[in-house]
């Protein structure tokens, strides 16, 4: 039934969004992880999102021409390949022979930014969902 | 068109024009999944067009034409899909994604609206099939 692409095409959107929140949470939890000095230090991470085929929705199954109608996925978790920032501590037990920590390139405010655009397009999939399924319930009331 | 209360025209047409209606909630919903992916073009269903033929009358079971098509050519009957086209002129971002979050939400309740207008139509069609049956005693 056309109307259950919709919401499935909705939840593809959810849950790319919902991993992509994931990553994001990930960077910002360790805008200040360090390694041992020598060692490749955390690196900021982002998704690549792809348009995808609707997964398993019968019309798919049967080759009809879904060809419009994409869902999402998340194809790739890249590493920003940004320089990490240098941090004179001596003291610290990950400095190198400078006296240097390396320290992952992450700016907690892009982060931010970054999450409020993810929860606002995972609210804008909610509500493509609850359209969906109200219209689903006003078609059974024309029978009532 | 055979005149019964199934085959009636209206119910037809409205049958026609739910399932349209549908096909682009899907497709709204595609765009709204795809907000964030580079190089995906919102697309949308030919939606208004199909309105304006049935508000013109004489055009049951409902016809389709081409967007691009002039006002009154390129008329051709209604293929069993409706008619799915990419969207142009609407501004494109760095990644090449031209998707508008407030158009695809006005569209997403617009359809939701008209849907239900539509239920409620048929609603009504079959209220009245059910009086007569009942011999005008209750709905």
């Amino acid at each position: 039934m056309s109307l259950m692409t919709a919401i499935e095409v909705s939840a593809s959107g959810l849950t790319a969004q919902r991993r992509r929140l994931e990553v994001l949470i990930s960077n910002l939890v360790n805008a200040n992880t360090t390694r041992p000095a020598g060692t490749e230090p955390y690196r900021r991470k982002d998704v690549v999102f792809t348009a995808s085929e609707p997964q398993g929705s019968f019309e798919s199954a049967f080759g009809e021409a879904m060809g419009a109608v994409r869902g999402v996925e998340i194809t790739q978790v890249v590493a920003d390949r940004g320089e990490p920032a240098r941090r004179y501590e001596p003291g610290h037990p990950h400095a190198d022979k400078d006296g240097y920590v390396l320290y992952p390139n992450i700016n907690a405010m892009e982060e931010m930014v970054n999450i409020l655009s993810a929860t606002r397009s995972y609210e804008a999939n909610v509500q493509a969902t609850t359209a969906a399924k109200e219209m689903a319930v006003k078609t059974l009331d024309i029978a009532r | 068109m055979k005149a019964g209360l199934i085959q009636d025209p209206m119910v037809e047409a409205m049958g026609n024009f739910m399932t349209r209606l549908s096909r682009r909630q899907q497709v709204v919903a595609s765009n709204i999944a795809n907000i964030d992916t580079p190089g995906y073009e919102t697309r949308d269903v030919s939606f208004h067009l199909t309105m304006q033929e049935i508000l013109s009358g004489d055009s049951l079971p409902l016809k389709t034409r081409k967007p691009e098509g002039g006002l009154l050519q390129g008329w051709t009957p209604i293929p069993s899909e409706p008619e799915v086209f990419e969207t142009s002129g609407l501004p494109m971002r760095a990644d090449r994604n031209n998707v508008d979050i407030d158009r695809e939400m006005l569209k997403l309740s617009e359809t939701s609206f008209t849907y239900a207008v539509a239920t409620q139509l048929l609603r009504g069609k079959f209220r009245t099939i059910s009086s007569a049956i009942q011999e005008g005693r209750s709905g």
